[in-house]
C-alpha cells in the first residue's frame, strides 16, 4: 500500500499541502488508535461472513441450482480465506480462533447446518467482542 | 435528434455504468448498514452526471479534449500533476477491474485465476485493436445489460418498497457504535469514490471528440448523461437493495464479485447465477477497457501526440503503445499476487484522493467563456459543480483516516 500510495501523496503535496497535512495527521492518529482488540473484531467478522458464505453455497449446491465450477471454486476461495486469517492470528487462544479451526477442519462440502452453527457462534462472539 | 443513438448511448451507458468496486460496494453496503446508504449513491450519481455533462460539452464546443484544453489554459505543472495523478489512479482501477475478470472467469470455467487473468487481458486488448471505438464502447456496453438480471431479482424477492424509498432520503442509522459509524462514513467516501471515479469523465469526453461532436449533440450529452448515468446507479442500488434482503439475514458481507452473483442465483436459480457472472463478466471488462484507454487518451492529449480508436492502431503510433503499455502494466499488478479486492480497496482510495485534482481543471474549463462561450456553465451548473467539488475535498482528506480507523471498512 505505502508504494502505491507514495508517489501520489507527494504530487498532492505540492498543489494542496494544508488538506494533505491534516489527512496525514488524522492517519497516523488512527494509526495509534487501533488496537488488538479491534483486530479480534476484523478476525471473527471476517470468518464469521467466510463461513456464512460457504454454507450458503453449500445448501444451493446440494439443491442442484448452482454450477459445479461455481461452487467449487467458492468453496475453495472461503477455505483458503479461512486459513490465511487462522495463520495470520497469532494466539490460537484468541476469540473465534477455535472455531476458525472448527471450519477449516470440515470438507469442502461440509453440511450447511454444520457451518451455520459455526456461524451462529462467530456472530456471538463478535456481539461480545464489539460491546467489550 | 437520433432517437436510436441516442437509446444505445442510453443503454450502452447503463450496461457499462458498474464496475468491480461499485459492485463490491454495493453488496457489502446493503449486508452492513441495510437501506441507509442507498442517499450516498444517488448523492455521487448527481455529481457524475454535472461532471460528465460538463465534460461531453468541454468537447463538443472547445473540439478539444480536457488534457490538451488543461495544458494551455493550466500551468504546465498542474497539468503534469494532474496527469500523473490520473494515470496512477486509473493504473489501479485497471489493475482491479483485471482482477474482477479474472474472478469471474475462474468461477465460470473452474481454470487458474492466473490463467485467466493473462487470457482475459489478451482477448480485451485484441477487442481494442480490432473494433472501432464505438463498437468498443457498444460491445461492452450492451453486453453488461445482462447485470439487469440484478434489478429483476429484486423485483423477484418482493422488498419492501417502502424501506427503500427511505433509503433515497438522507439519514444514518440509529444504534451504531462508533467504530460502526465510521465505518459507515468509510463505506459513503468510498461510493462517492467508486461512482464518481475520474477514468469516467476523461472517457467519456474523448468519446465525444471520437464521435465528432458538436453543439448540435449538446442534447445528446445532456440526455445520456442524466439518463445513462441515473439508470445505471438504479442497477447499483438494485444491488444494494437485494443485498440487504438475502445477505443481510444469512450474517454475509459479500467481499467478492462472486458472492454478489448470488443475489441473482436465490431467486432464479442457476440461470440467474450464469446471467449474473456474463453481465459482470461485460460490465467489468468494459471498465477495465474505459480505465486503460482513459491513461492512454490522457498522455496522448497531454503531450499532443496523435490520439484516437478512429485511426488504424499504426496511425497513432504512441497512443498505441500507451494503452497496450497499461494493459501490460495492469496485468503485472495482477500477477504480482496483490489479492484483487485489495486492488479494489487501494482504487477507491486513491482515486479518491486525486479526485480535486482531477475534477479541477474540468470545472474550470467548463466555466471559461474563452473556450466555452454562451456554454460556459451556468448559474445552476457553477453551483452544482464547486457544491460537488467542496464534498469531492472533505472526502478525499477523511479517506485514509477513515480507511486506517474501519481497516478499510471491515470493522
Amino acid at each position: 500500500m505505502q508504494n502505491l500510495f507514495g508517489p501520489q501523496r507527494g504530487a498532492n503535496a505540492a498543489t494542496k499541502p494544508p488538506a494533505v497535512g491534516l489527512a496525514l495527521a488524522l492517519a497516523f492518529a488512527a494509526t495509534a488508535c487501533s488496537s488488538p482488540a479491534s483486530e479480534d473484531v476484523l478476525t471473527v467478522k471476517t470468518a464469521r461472513s467466510l463461513v456464512a458464505e460457504w454454507a450458503l453455497v453449500n445448501r444451493e449446491a446440494a439443491r442442484g441450482r448452482v454450477t459445479k465450477h461455481y461452487a467449487d471454486k467458492m468453496r475453495e476461495n472461503a477455505r483458503s480465506q479461512l486459513t490465511d486469517l487462522r495463520k495470520s492470528a497469532e494466539n490460537p487462544a484468541a476469540p473465534g480462533v477455535a472455531e476458525i479451526d472448527r471450519a477449516i477442519l470440515l470438507p469442502a462440502n461440509a453440511d450447511a447446518q454444520m457451518l451455520d452453527t459455526i456461524v451462529g457462534r462467530l456472530s456471538h462472539i463478535e456481539t461480545q467482542l464489539e460491546h467489550r | 435528434l437520433n432517437i436510436v443513438e441516442l437509446f444505445l448511448g442510453i443503454m450502452t451507458a447503463i450496461g457499462g455504468f458498474v464496475d468491480v468496486s461499485e459492485l463490491v460496494f454495493a453488496a457489502q453496503a446493503g449486508s452492513r448498514f441495510g437501506y441507509a446508504l442507498i442517499f450516498v449513491f444517488v448523492f455521487s450519481t448527481i455529481g457524475i452526471m454535472v461532471f460528465g455533462e460538463m465534460s461531453g460539452r468541454v468537447a463538443a464546443i472547445a473540439k478539444q479534449p480536457v488534457f490538451n484544453l488543461m495544458r494551455h489554459r493550466l500551468s504546465l505543472e498542474l497539468g503534469l500533476v494532474t496527469l500523473i495523478a490520473s494515470l496512477v489512479s486509473n493504473l489501479i482501477t485497471c489493475a482491479a477491474e483485471l482482477g474482477g475478470v479474472a474472478i469471474i472467469l475462474h468461477l465460470l470455467t473452474g481454470f487458474s485465476y492466473w490463467v485467466m487473468a493473462v487470457l482475459a487481458t489478451l482477448v480485451i486488448t485484441a477487442s481494442v485493436w480490432v473494433l472501432p471505438f464505438k463498437w468498443i464502447e457498444r460491445s461492452y456496453g450492451l453486453l453488461g445489460l445482462f447485470m439487469l438480471v440484478f434489478p429483476a431479482a429484486l423485483i423477484a424477492i418482493h422488498p419492501p418498497w417502502s424501506a427503500i424509498a427511505h433509503g433515497f432520503i438522507p439519514s444514518i442509522p440509529h444504534g451504531m457504535t462508533t467504530t460502526q459509524l465510521l465505518s459507515y462514513a468509510y463505506f459513503a467516501v468510498a461510493i462517492v469514490s467508486a461512482v464518481m471515479f475520474p477514468y469516467e469523465t476523461y472517457f467519456y469526453s474523448s468519446g465525444a471528440i471520437e464521435d465528432k461532436w458538436t453543439r448540435k449533440d449538446l442534447g445528446i450529452n445532456r440526455l445520456t448523461s442524466i439518463m445513462g448515468f441515473g439508470l445505471g446507479s438504479l442497477l447499483a442500488i438494485g444491488i444494494l437493495a437485494t443485498s440487504v434482503q438475502l445477505f443481510a439475514r444469512l450474517s454475509i458481507d459479500p467481499q467478492m464479485p462472486g458472492t454478489a452473483a448470488l443475489e441473482a442465483q436465490l431467486p432464479f436459480g442457476w440461470i440467474g447465477l450464469l446471467t449474473a457472472l456474463l453481465g459482470m463478466l461485460f460490465a467489468i471488462s468494459g471498465a477495465a477497457v474505459e480505465t486503460c484507454m482513459s491513461n492512454a487518451y490522457s498522455l496522448a492529449q497531454y503531450f499532443g501526440w496523435e490520439w484516437g480508436r478512429y485511426k488504424k492502431p499504426w496511425e497513432a503510433p504512441r497512443f498505441t503503445l500507451s494503452w497496450l503499455a497499461v494493459f501490460a502494466l495492469a496485468l503485472a499488478i495482477v500477477l504480482s499476487g496483490i489479492d484483487p479486492m485489495k486492488l479494489v480497496e487501494y482504487a477507491v482510495m486513491f482515486s479518491i484522493l486525486v479526485l480535486p485534482l482531477t475534477y479541477l481543471p474540468l470545472l474550470l474549463l467548463a466555466g471559461d467563456r474563452t473556450y466555452m462561450r454562451e456554454h460556459a456553465n451556468g448559474r445552476f451548473a457553477r453551483i452544482l459543480g464547486w457544491g460537488y467539488y467542496a464534498v469531492i475535498v472533505i472526502a478525499a482528506v477523511t479517506a485514509i483516516p477513515l480507511f486506517l480507523l474501519t481497516s478499510g471498512g471491515q470493522l
